[in-house]
This record gives structure tokens, C-alpha cells and sequence, in this order.
């Protein structure tokens, strides 16, 4: 078991180019954080740093409270599942669990009560005498965490195990994650660019963008309290609803609505300019709450998910994009553009919405977001 | 074209190169099989009757079997020799980033632009001023010399092919580069690792140039002894042959046990198993 502690940690490559810069980051011992961003913002890059990888250009990284930035490899007793499993393909499951055992002159007893019992943790007893080749992509998955398991190690590294399996044996591999981080407790360093792993898996998720983090934070204040437009976006299926709007005397006016915001909500340096409004679509109710603002609303398009409906409907307001404003040129959305987006609610299967159908949707001014468009951090932070 | 015109097509193609190719072979075995009155009258002995007289010939000449030992055993050596060389610095510059690595390629690759006899006075004066000549030990030495580069980027594409998440996890379980290179890597070129091997062996069975001039007194190879067959004032054309077709005849098994990882190596690593 280990503590990893990122300090000020940056990846320069010989072009100049900063994959990862200046990152630091915390992993308690036990801990499960998990990176998630999209591809290219230097999540996979600061694993293989942990790892030992890839150089650390500045920076160091501690783990168990012992720089390890010269350390090779093979000496830092970490075990990393790779996406591609990285089986030895000429050796049996067995030879493959066993391999780092064998290699560090464990005792072939211990060897064999350590490789029994992964293999019984994750039933691959049947399993033990076939090559990587004759394996679906789920038992390779499977012997590739075990050979993790066996070694003990003071922490896992996982590079984005679930993404090269079918979604549903996704889904069910992520159970069984869920259940061996349960049962284990063994710090570990997982990345993804699945949100929903990220959620659902980790005890705290750190986003990333472009080398830099973004916020590092539970799952569910990542989903109530982005700091900023991009985690805001990120995090959430379906995606913010994300428009212009102002603040005009403590009410936040987006097209023809009004909201208006409890006056301790409104940061005083708002007032009279714009601000990107973000709602997210679980937001928006089909009965009337305490404080909710109605808004009629044209429905153009209904989506069934069975349980629940996804309802598009336009709102007269500039339309935002996330990615834009948190890339700095906020201004230029603001400027220009159609006064006109779609917004998506989140609704009950029950709600009567069709396409063409006008209806009441209902939002509590306590849940909007709102962002300063300039620089894409939060000025409040909805959900409350 | 419809599938016939391509299969006839094929056929034509295949039985012309067969033509050119196996004919000679043909002839030779042919020659080699039949009473040396026919090599020594010049009758095509197409439907002679079938004598191994000449091979027993062959077979009885203490020298050419001599010949033939010793092709092996440089042969076998030196072909021991090139993968020890070889297979580390293959392994290091498909899998390593570093400095100079192409400088360091294209110095290998030049080893080979040079025909042998431009660089064989050179080699000559070298090893004889370290009384090498004619030695089993200066055509070990030089047919390593001349397989290196070949069986640097054939081995140099099987290991590039390696997936390189196979040697990251063996070194994150604990094992060093060489660790690596021996129980990882190794055993996933196996196929290509043989493929070398026999090539870089029929380079050393069948070289001549070197093997004539820095040799071939007391240490004679199969293709000089078959030199000596046509040194003298008459060519012993049946003797020749069967001469020729038992240097052949390992060469042509090892291809055919051999083939498929062959055309495998051939290729470069261009295809995956």
C-alpha cells in the first residue's frame, strides 16, 4: 500500500510541446482517483510518469513519501493494466499471472497460493493452462488485473482497461472494478475518457484538459459544483445546457425568461454583463417545485430512453460551447452567433411531450449555473 | 479479367518460371544420376539408366567431404555468432529511442553496399598480418561479417512488431532489459528468429568469394571444393553435378522445412502471424 503524491509535475517533449504541465495531485493510500478527460490532455501521459514510462521533465513524483523520478520501472512496484492488456502471448494464463512472482524469487509455494487464489477472485480457474490468443477480449481482461493482483503491489496504475471491450461487457467489467476496489483497497491511479467510469468508479476524479487539471473532486461535487465551464460540460449525460444571458437587477435574464437569483447568489461584479447560464438537463422539472420559474416551452424533438425521455426544445438565447469559452476566446461566442440554441431536459417517460407540442417545464433558479464568459470559471455554482 | 483468364494466366507464369528455374536442377540431377559417359559425350541422358555411381564417387572423395564438414561448421558458427550480435542490437533499435539511431542504421546498412571482391584485398592484408588466412576462424569471422546487417533489420522487424505494451509490462513486473529481451521478446520472434537463422546459414554455405581467397588451401569450403572439380585440365561434368547436388540438397531441405516463417522473414515483418 502507498501514498503517490504529484508535485508540480510537467512532460515537455523534445518539439517543445507540454503533454503535461505543471500537475500536481494527491493519491491517499487506499484511494481511488481516477483522470479523466479527452483524448490528448496528457491524462495517459501522467500515468506512464507514475509509472516510470516515461521522463519526468520537471517536477517530482513521491510515492510512500520516496521520490522515485530515477527510479526504473521494474523497481517501483506498481502494477499497470494496460488498454491492450499486454499479455505475454507465448506464455499460458498461469505463466502470465505468475511472471513478476517468478521474477522476484518468490517462493513457488507462495507463487502458487497467490496465483490460486487471483485466479478463484477472478474466475479464471478454467482458464489457467490457455494462451492470451485462445481468450475473448473479457477473460483477457480479466487474467491482465490479475496478473496486477498477484504481485501485490503498493499501487495499480490502469490505462483505460475497459475501452477496447463491447459496452455491455464494459458495463459489467466496471461492476466487478467497482467490487475488487471494494474488496482490495489498494491505491490506485485509473484513467479514462468515460465519464461515467470516471463517476461511478472513482473516490475522487481529477479532469484534465490540455495538461493542466481542471478540478480534482468527489464525483458528486465534479457533477453539483464545476469550478469552471469545461468540468461543467464534461461531467454529465446528456451534456450542461449551455447559453448567453446578463444579470439585470439581481435577476438573470436569458432571451425572453427571467430568473431571478437570491441575492447572495449573484457575485456584485456581475451586474449588467454577461455571463454564460449553465442547466443541466436533470435540472428541468415537468411539475412545479418550491421557487421554480416556469418556462413554456415548443418541444422539437422527443428522444425515449424508456425510463425517461430526453425533450429538445429552442430557447431564444446565444448558444455557448463549452469547449470554446474554456479555450479563452469566450468574447468572440458572446459577440456573434444566432440568438437562438437547443436546450435538452431530462424528463419523466410519463411527462406527455411531443414534437410540436408546447409544454411547461419548471427550474429552480438555485440550480443554474453560471460562468464568467471571459475566462469560463464559475461565478456561482448551482445545485444548492 | 475473369477469374479463368487470371487462372490461366497464373498457370502460364508459374509453369515458365518453373520451366527456368527447375530445369537446370533437373538436368543436373539428372546428369549426376546417369553413367559419366553421358556428361562426357554431351547426350542429354533424359532416359539413361539410373546409377548412383557418381555420387559414391563423391562420396569416397575424402576431400570434398571435407569440404562439406567444414561448411557446416563455419557455417553453424558463424550463423551462432551473427544472432549474438544481432539480436541485442536489433532489440535496442527497434525498441529504444536514442541519439544517432539512424546514423547507426545506415552505418550498418553501408556494411553491405561494398561488392566482395572490391573489399577483399583489404580483409586479405588484414588477416595476414594476423596469420588468419586460410583458417576456419577468418570465414567464421568474415561470414558473420557479411550476414550482420541482413539479420540486424530482419530481426529489427520482427522486434519492431512486438507490441510494445508486452516489453512496458514486463519491465513494470520487474524484469530488466535483458530480462525482457529473453523472456518476452525473444520467445514472440521465435518464427522470425529462425528465419534469420537459416538465411544467415545459406549465406555462409554458399559464399565463395571470400571463402576462395582468404581460404581454400588447407581449409576448403563446398563451393570451393566444387571449384576443384573443374581446376584441372578435364571438367568432371558427372562428378561436378553430384558434387553440386549434395551441396545443394541441405540447403533445399532447410528451405522446405522452412518456408512458411521464410517468406514470413522475406517480407520484412510486413505481415503478422
Amino acid at each position: 500500500m502507498a501514498s503517490i503524491s504529484i508535485e508540480n509535475v510537467s512532460k515537455r517533449y523534445a518539439d517543445g510541446a507540454l503533454a503535461v504541465n505543471h500537475v500536481s495531485l494527491d493519491v491517499a493510500d487506499g484511494e481511488f482517483v481516477v483522470l479523466v478527460g479527452p483524448s490528448g490532455c496528457g491524462k495517459s501521459t501522467l500515468l506512464r510518469m507514475i509509472a516510470g514510462l516515461e521522463e519526468i521533465s520537471d517536477g517530482r513524483i513521491v510515492v510512500n513519501g520516496k521520490v522515485v523520478n530515477e527510479l526504473p520501472a521494474k523497481d517501483r512496484d506498481i502494477a499497470m493494466v494496460f488498454q491492450t492488456y499486454a499479455l505475454f502471448p507465448h506464455m499460458t494464463v498461469e505463466r502470465n499471472l505468475s511472471f513478476g512472482l517468478r521474477l522476484r524469487g518468490t517462493p513457488r509455494a507462495e507463487t502458487e497460493r497467490r496465483v490460486r487464489e487471483a485466479a478463484a477472485l477472478l474466475r479464471l480457474e478454467p482458464l489457467m493452462t490457455r494462451r492470451p490468443g485462445q481468450l475473448s477480449g473479457g477473460q483477457r481482461q480479466r487474467v491482465a488485473i490479475g496478473r496486477a493482483l498477484v504481485r501485490e503491489p503498493a499501487a495499480f496504475l490502469m490505462d483505460e482497461p475497459l475501452s477496447n471491450l463491447d459496452a455491455k461487457l464494459r458495463v459489467h467489467m466496471r461492476t466487478e472494478f467497482a467490487r475488487l476496489r471494494e474488496r482490495l483497497h489498494t491505491t490506485t491511479v485509473y484513467v479514462t475518457h468515460d465519464q461515467v467510469e470516471a463517476m461511478t468508479l472513482g473516490d475522487r476524479v481529477c479532469v484534465m484538459r490540455d495538461g493542466l487539471v481542471q478540478q480534482v473532486d468527489t464525483p458528486e461535487q465534479l457533477f453539483l459544483r464545476p469550478r469552471n465551464i469545461f468540468v461543467a460540460g464534461f461531467i454529465g449525460s446528456p451534456e450542461m445546457n449551455f447559453a448567453a444571458g446578463r444579470i439585470e437587477n439581481g435577476e438573470l435574464r436569458l432571451g425572453s425568461l427571467r430568473f431571478p437569483l437570491p441575492a447572495a447568489a449573484v457575485p456584485a461584479a456581475s451586474e449588467g454583463k454577461p455571463v454564460v447560464v449553465g442547466l443541466r438537463p436533470s435540472d428541468i422539472r415537468e411539475v412545479p417545485g418550491k421557487d421554480t420559474v416556469e418556462m413554456r416551452v415548443q418541444v422539437e424533438l422527443v428522444e425515449r430512453l424508456g425510463s425517461e425521455i430526453l425533450a429538445v426544445f429552442p430557447v431564444d438565447a446565444t448558444g455557448v460551447s463549452a469547449d470554446s469559452v474554456a479555450a479563452g476566446d469566450g468574447a468572440a461566442i458572446m459577440a456573434g452567433g444566432e440568438s437562438r440554441t437547443s436546450f435538452t431536459a431530462r424528463l419523466d417517460a410519463s411527462t406527455p411531450a411531443a414534437a410540436g407540442r408546447p409544454i411547461p417545464l419548471h427550474v429552480n433558479p438555485a440550480a443554474i449555473h453560471l460562468f464568467d464568459p471571459a475566462t469560463g470559471m464559475a461565478l456561482r455554482q448551482g445545485g444548492t | 479479367m475473369s477469374p479463368a483468364t487470371g487462372r490461366l494466366l497464373r498457370t502460364v507464369f508459374l509453369t515458365l518460371f518453373c520451366i527456368v528455374w527447375v530445369a537446370p536442377l533437373f538436368y543436373t540431377l539428372r546428369v549426376a544420376l546417369a553413367d559419366p559417359i553421358y556428361a562426357q559425350s554431351g547426350t542429354p541422358p533424359l532416359l539413361a539408366a539410373i546409377t548412383f555411381e557418381n555420387f559414391a564417387g563423391v562420396f569416397a572423395n575424402a576431400e570434398f567431404m571435407g569440404a562439406l564438414l567444414n561448411s557446416l561448421i563455419i557455417g553453424v558458427a558463424s550463423t551462432i555468432l551473427v544472432l549474438i550480435i544481432a539480436v541485442p542490437a536489433a532489440f535496442v533499435c527497434a525498441t529504444f529511442e536514442f541519439r544517432g539511431r539512424a546514423n547507426l542504421e545506415a552505418w550498418i546498412l553501408s556494411t553491405r553496399m561494398l561488392p566482395a571482391f572490391v573489399v577483399v584485398l583489404p580483409y586479405f592484408i588484414l588477416f595476414r598480418s594476423v596469420q588468419l588466412l586460410d583458417t576456419m576462424l577468418v570465414l567464421i569471422i568474415m561470414h558473420t561479417v557479411i550476414s550482420l546487417a541482413l539479420a540486424f533489420f530482419m530481426l529489427r522487424s520482427f522486434f519492431a512488431d512486438i507490441p510494445k505494451e508486452t516489453l512496458e509490462a514486463a519491465n513494470l513486473e520487474g524484469a530488466g532489459h535483458l530480462t525482457t529481451l529473453l523472456r518476452v521478446a525473444l520467445p514472440q520472434v521465435r518464427g522470425g528468429l529462425i528465419a534469420t537463422a537459416i538465411l544467415v546459414f545459406i549465406f555462409s554455405w554458399n559464399e565463395l568469394a571470400f571463402s576462395f581467397t582468404l581460404a581454400g588451401g588447407a581449409v576448403k569450403t563446398g563451393p570451393v571444393a566444387i571449384l576443384g572439380f573443374i581446376a584441372f585440365q578435364n571438367v568432371q561434368v558427372a562428378g561436378l553435378m553430384a558434387a553440386a547436388n549434395l551441396l545443394i540438397a541441405p540447403i533445399a531441405i532447410l528451405l522446405i522445412v522452412a518456408q512458411k516463417g521464410l517468406i514470413r522473414g522475406l517480407s520484412f515483418g510486413a505481415v503478422r502471424a
